[in-house]
């Protein structure tokens, strides 16, 4: 058993509340990414499972037991940070065995438990190094392996792969994917790269202003987020949003957008919404619903296109296109999308479904 | 901006003049006073600027035990007051540098005042001190004393390099579970290598220089450090100044220090500039 319990976790610093009644599940073997903008408290969240911070208020149980006032180095936890952090007059293999020596290991098993490690993490080539010798992706590896050695239950990862260019990210999201794969500890990680917490996640935490927005699947999230702030976070290009009026009539609900009138299964809800469709979503020539627009630019990536549209009012909308479409700058065209596929916010942004308010 | 040919010869010129000039500045005194030491007897009130390579100055201090015991003073006073001066230093960054607690700038600026103080006005108050320790005319005085304006500036200069050291380095430590002692000996000290080197030359060379409160916490011969020796080495007679000895004695004393800075010259630096610059 190495769950994790945030049960109503406060955190505050002087007057300022930073994470307000916090609660939270994780499940034992659990891939769980928190993510969102800088200043959304997953950082801190993630340092008071540690045991970096301080929680003001409510409880943490790890493995079903209050951590609360358990020191870090007791909590049967690894942790990878951002900075890596390792001890740079140290070589790689000290670096690995650090943790083992201070709670005094024999010496046989402190280099068996390093090599596994180092092999397992294709650095054993490079344990006489000091880490100034070694590049970000090696040194990544190094920080990763200091907390593999130690065999805990439980893995922390604050941001690892920030600091790292595209290439080598996609390397070390696909190498972390593998760890948890083989090691199965309980692993918390956070970014702020909605792509990370989608390619690794089992579930993710999207947290903003210290409140949970939504729980769930990275495809839950994705195709059903609860918000219109997580409809905006998850998914790249961000989703398109319209300003409309939702009004019943009789059986069915009319959605009135400035291009157009669209009837809807009945809501219970009426009035001021705004309509949200991901740019993978959109059509060119037509759908279900349709709008006029203009074409303001094409941006080719290759296999698809980035098509961006003025819907008026100034109103600019991203299509996201197979191939390279035929259209040009300037001139008009018809964007359609399945009402399946379009979701709507209410005033207060929360999801609307047919049906309820 | 291309510079002619003559131009160039005429800024290397400047360049090196300007560096003649302030390298006779700074290193005459000290070549007039190895000059004089291997001057002998009456050679010494000629003003020649080659040296005689007389050893006699050197022959004869060399052989005066009260010099030697003053040496020996010496070092044993600077080195205690290097070893202890870092001890407490070191731990006092970790806190200063390290926890917050209310009150930790007061405490800054008070070490910053206590070195700002002159030295003539701790005299007397020291003094008592001193005396009420039962440390007068002993070596630990000057260990004592000495430790009040050498500890402030390490602190300083330790307290800052403390605080440039990453944290998440030291959250690091926490995780793999060190105490904050074993934080302090594993991974800072290392860390610290530079400006320990630079703080602790510094302390060094003040303690081994200092000349007030050696000449007034000592009594007795057996006890002096080597500034105060020197300063009353005499001669046969009241009418005879003794400089061949002076001199010889002030090389034999100064030749160590200029060794020591040579040789951590680099940390010195390193040491002194790490805390203000990030990097």
């Amino acid at each position: 058993m190495s769950g994790i319990d945030l049960i109503n976790v406060v955190k505050r610093f002087g007057a300022l509340t930073i994470i307000d009644k916090l609660n939270l599940a994780i499940a034992e073997g659990e891939f769980v990414v928190f993510v969102g903008p800088s200043g959304c408290g997953k950082s801190t969240l993630l340092r008071m499972i540690a045991g970096l911070e301080e929680i003001s208020d409510g409880e943490l149980r790890i493995a079903g037991n209050r951590m609360n006032e358990t020191p870090p180095a007791k909590r049967n936890i690894a942790m990878v940070f951002q900075s890596y952090a390792l001890y740079p007059h140290m070589n790689v293999e000290r670096n690995l065995g650090f943790a083992l020596e201070t709670a005094r290991l024999p010496t046989a098993e402190i280099r068996e438990r390093v090599t596994k490690a180092a092999k397992f993490l294709k650095i054993d080539h490079l344990l006489e190094r000091r880490p100034a010798q070694l590049s970000g992706g090696q040194q990544q590896r190094v920080a990763i392996g200091r907390a593999l050695v130690r065999q805990q239950k439980l893995f922390l990862f604050d941001e690892p792969l920030s600091n790292l260019d595209a290439d080598l990210r996609m390397e070390m999201r696909v190498e972390i994917a593998r760890i948890h794969r083989e090691v199965k500890a309980t692993t918390v990680y956070v970014t702020h790269d909605q792509m990370e917490a989608m390619t690794l996640a089992d579930r993710i935490v999207v947290l903003k202003d210290g409140f949970i927005a939504q729980i769930g699947t990275p495809m839950e999230l994705y195709e059903r987020p609860a918000n219109r702030f997580v409809a905006s976070f998850i998914g790249s290009p961000r989703m398109n949003f319209l300003p409309g009026l939702l009004a019943r009539e009789g059986e069915e609900s009319v959605l009135s957008l400035s291009g157009g009138r669209h009837r809807l299964a009945a809501h219970d809800y009426a009035g001021d919404v705004t309509l949200g469709i991901r740019p993978e979503d959109l059509m060119l020539g037509g759908g279900e619903a349709t709008l006029e627009a203009e074409v303001l630019l094409v941006e080719p990536l290759g296999g698809e296109s980035l098509v961006h549209l003025n819907v008026g009012d100034g109103r600019s909308i991203v299509v996201k296109a197979q191939g390279k479409p035929n259209i040009r700058p300037g001139t008009t065209t018809l964007v359609g999308w399945k009402h399946e596929r379009a979701h709507l916010f209410g005033k207060d942004d929360r999801a609307l479904l047919p049906g309820r308010t | 901006m291309v510079r002619s040919r003559a131009n160039r010869r005429l800024h290397r010129i400047a360049i090196y003049s300007l560096f003649t000039v302030v390298a006779l500045y700074t290193l005459f005194p000290f070549y007039w006073m190895i000059a004089s030491s291997l001057k002998s007897g009456q050679a010494i009130f000629d003003v020649t600027f080659l040296p005689d390579l007389k050893f006699n100055n050197y022959e004869a201090i060399l052989s005066d035990g009260v010099f030697l015991r003053s040496l020996m003073n010496s070092l044993i006073v600077a080195a205690s007051v290097v070893v202890l001066s870092l001890g407490l230093a070191i731990a006092a960054a970790y806190a200063l540098g390290r926890i917050d607690f209310r009150g930790r700038s007061p405490i800054m600026f008070l070490f910053l005042a206590v070195s700002m103080f002159p030295q003539i006005a701790l005299l007397s108050g020291l003094f008592e001190m001193i005396r009420w320790l039962g440390l007068y005319n002993t070596l630990g005085s000057l260990i004592f004393a000495y430790m009040i304006f050498t500890l402030p500036f390490n602190i300083w200069v330790l307290t800052t390099f403390m605080r440039s050291l990453p944290r998440q380095i030291e959250e690091a430590a926490i995780m793999d579970g060190c105490s904050p002692l074993r934080i302090v000996r594993c991974i800072f000290l290392p860390m610290m290598g530079p400006a320990l080197m630079s703080t602790g030359l510094l302390a060094f060379i003040a303690s081994w220089n200092e000349f007030m409160f050696a000449l007034t916490f000592i009594l007795t011969d057996e006890n002096r450090t080597v500034p105060v020796a020197i300063a009353l080495i005499s001669g046969s007679s009241r009418y005879e100044f003794p400089y061949g000895a002076i001199m010889a004695a002030s090389t034999i004393v100064t030749v160590p220090l200029i060794v020591l800075a040579l040789l951590f010259q680099k940390y010195i630096v390193s040491g002194l500039t790490a805390g203000a610059v990030k990097g």
